[in-house]
């Protein structure tokens, strides 16, 4: 049958998607030795999405 | 990837299964031969390696036949390790290298995102693998459930979350996932060490975790812990069963704790020590008796107890049977082990391998995890209710009750104890506490352990990494002493 519209997939982005409208200043906190924004943490996320191109 | 509970971890949870591949977390508690066997079963091609597991690694790194790279992560700045393992990069240089902009493709729902091994009593561990809807489902569920009602977990928007059971099993439960979605803030503890776990609490105000029995049992019971302000503390229990001493130890801090069942399989999620409505203005006394039950559902899970014969028991509060379980989360797979995956998915339900019952109300009890059951005499004798009951008994720290051969019963119980440090009891002393719950109807007199043999004082339960107590080690204690 031919789709009409979009098939939403229901994956691990949308959570990560709705983290960066809701709270892109939230932070993760590391023990006392880190911290990070939401949005600096998705920075580092895409960066490590972009090595996987290393080893490929 | 072989890490603690880092930032690293979090953002390898997000990026590996986005880009479309699958990401095997690595059970570090395993021994180095189980963990060359998972490596290899998997066929990973890349390793992520926190350097505590660099050595590790190298002991076993002319069995792995599949890997590719080592990617080295620390803690420290300027980290420049040496290592016999070839094709190394580091991860922070890697990062660094690599540009901020990258689109994510578009994946389907029912690609494999997680693998994680879990170890059985016999044969290679197992590897239980999780698709992104899985994940989605369950994150869904979770967060629904722990927000139905005001003053229970209350799981919402902007808290403060600390994980305290590792990335490693079963994705942290995927809280990580909905805490990120949901903008909470995270405390990362990296590896797990209990006085800064508890200055951590205090100091960020942490107010949920989920967490294993043993690690909630160190915090609780740590002579530091009165000095700290736990008071808004919510804490899911998994791992082993939440028992009442411990709930009320934690109720004396002001934390808040509710028991969840469930197992790797299952994604975590089956049930959970959920008040209803009419519960919500009991005593904090009784509401704890419904926060330590198995519990009922989660939102979407449907669970239910069968005879042998795959028929359905009632509610009554007493039939017990095999527990099975239907969710949208469940795994579909153990990695490339059809027969395994047969077996675990007979009659069409997830075989759990627990028994228990399911009460009038509607409330699951578990009454032994798999194996762990004892039959004498032909009746079953229930070891979490026994160990329950011997728990309330103020001198004893931990207790585990295990089944012990018996020429006339077949097995009688034997209950293994470790003491609170500077305090005595004797095997007489924890019978007469017995006898007393025999006398009240909460347990049946013949479950008490006989004199002298069925009292086993050790100095330290053993656990296994998550926290459940490894009976079979006691078993080959007891076999030891009597031999």
């Amino acid at each position: 049958m031919e789709t009409i519209g979009y098939q939403y997939q229901l994956t691990l982005r949308s959570f990560l998607d709705y983290g960066l409208i809701y709270a892109p200043n939230q932070v993760i906190k590391y023990r006392d030795e880190l911290q990070f924004t939401y949005l600096e943490h998705y920075e580092r996320v895409k960066r490590l999405s972009n090595a996987r191109l290393i080893w490929e | 990837m072989l890490e603690w509970d880092t930032h690293r971890y979090l953002e390898a949870h997000w990026a590996i299964p986005l880009y479309g591949s699958l990401f095997h977390t690595v059970n570090i508690r395993m021994a180095p031969e189980q963990i060359a066997y998972c490596i290899n079963h998997a066929e990973d091609v890349v390793l992520f390696i926190n350097e505590d597991f660099l050595p590790l690694i190298e002991s076993i790194q002319d069995q792995l036949t599949t890997v590719r790279a080592y990617v080295l992560m620390s803690d420290k700045k300027d980290f420049r390790p040496e290592t016999s393992l070839p094709n190394v990069y580091l991860y922070e240089d890697l990062l660094a290298l690599q540009s901020p902009d990258y689109e994510f493709p578009e994946i389907s729902e029912n690609s494999r995102a997680t693998l994680c091994y879990t170890s059985g009593t016999t044969g290679n561990p197992k590897g239980v693998v999780f698709t992104h809807r899985d994940l989605f489902m369950h994150a869904v569920s979770v967060c629904m459930t722990w927000g139905l009602y005001p003053g229970g977990m209350e799981f919402r928007a902007n808290q403060v979350y600390m994980p305290l059971t590792p990335m490693f099993h079963v994705q942290a439960w995927g809280v990580p996932y909905f805490a990120f979605m949901m903008g909470c803030k995270f405390i990362l503890p990296g590896r797990y060490e209990p006085d800064k776990i508890l200055r951590w609490l205090h100091e960020e105000k942490v107010n949920f975790s989920h967490c294993v029995t043993t690690i909630l049992h160190m915090l609780v019971f740590h002579p530091d812990a009165e000095k700290y302000d736990l008071s808004n503390w919510h804490v899911g229990l998994g791992g082993a069963k939440l028992n009442r001493q411990l709930a009320e130890r934690a109720w004396e801090l002001g934390i808040l704790t509710q028991s969840c069942y469930g197992m790797t399989e299952t994604c975590p999620a089956m049930t959970l020590g959920q008040l209803r409505e009419e519960h919500l203005d009991l005593p904090m006394e009784d509401k704890i008796s419904y926060y330590i039950k198995s519990g009922i559902p989660w939102i979407f899970s449907r669970v239910k107890v069968v005879d042998d014969d795959f028929n359905e028991l009632p509610h009554d509060g007493h039939s017990v049977g095999n527990v099975v379980v239907r969710t949208p989360w469940c795994t579909h797979e153990y990695f490339r082990e059809p027969e395994k995956t047969r077996e675990l998915w007979k009659n069409g339900w997830l075989n759990t391998g627990d028994v228990g019952y399911i009460d009038p109300e509607g409330y699951l009890m578990i009454t032994d995890r798999n194996k762990d059951a004892i039959k004498s005499g032909g009746e079953w004798i229930s070891t979490l209710i026994l160990e329950d009951a011997i728990s309330q008994f103020k001198p004893v720290l931990e207790c585990a009750v295990i089944g012990v051969p018996h020429p006339r019963w077949d097995e009688r119980p034997c209950a293994c104890i470790a003491l609170k440090p500077g305090e005595t009891a004797t095997a007489e002393d924890v019978r007469a506490h017995l006898e007393k719950f025999a006398a009240e109807g909460k347990i049946e007199k013949w479950w008490i352990p006989d004199l002298p043999d069925g009292y086993f004082f050790v100095d330290a339960i053993p656990h296994n990494y998550i926290g459940k107590i490894e009976k079979n080690v006691l078993r080959q204690m007891y076999a030891e002493k009597h031999k």
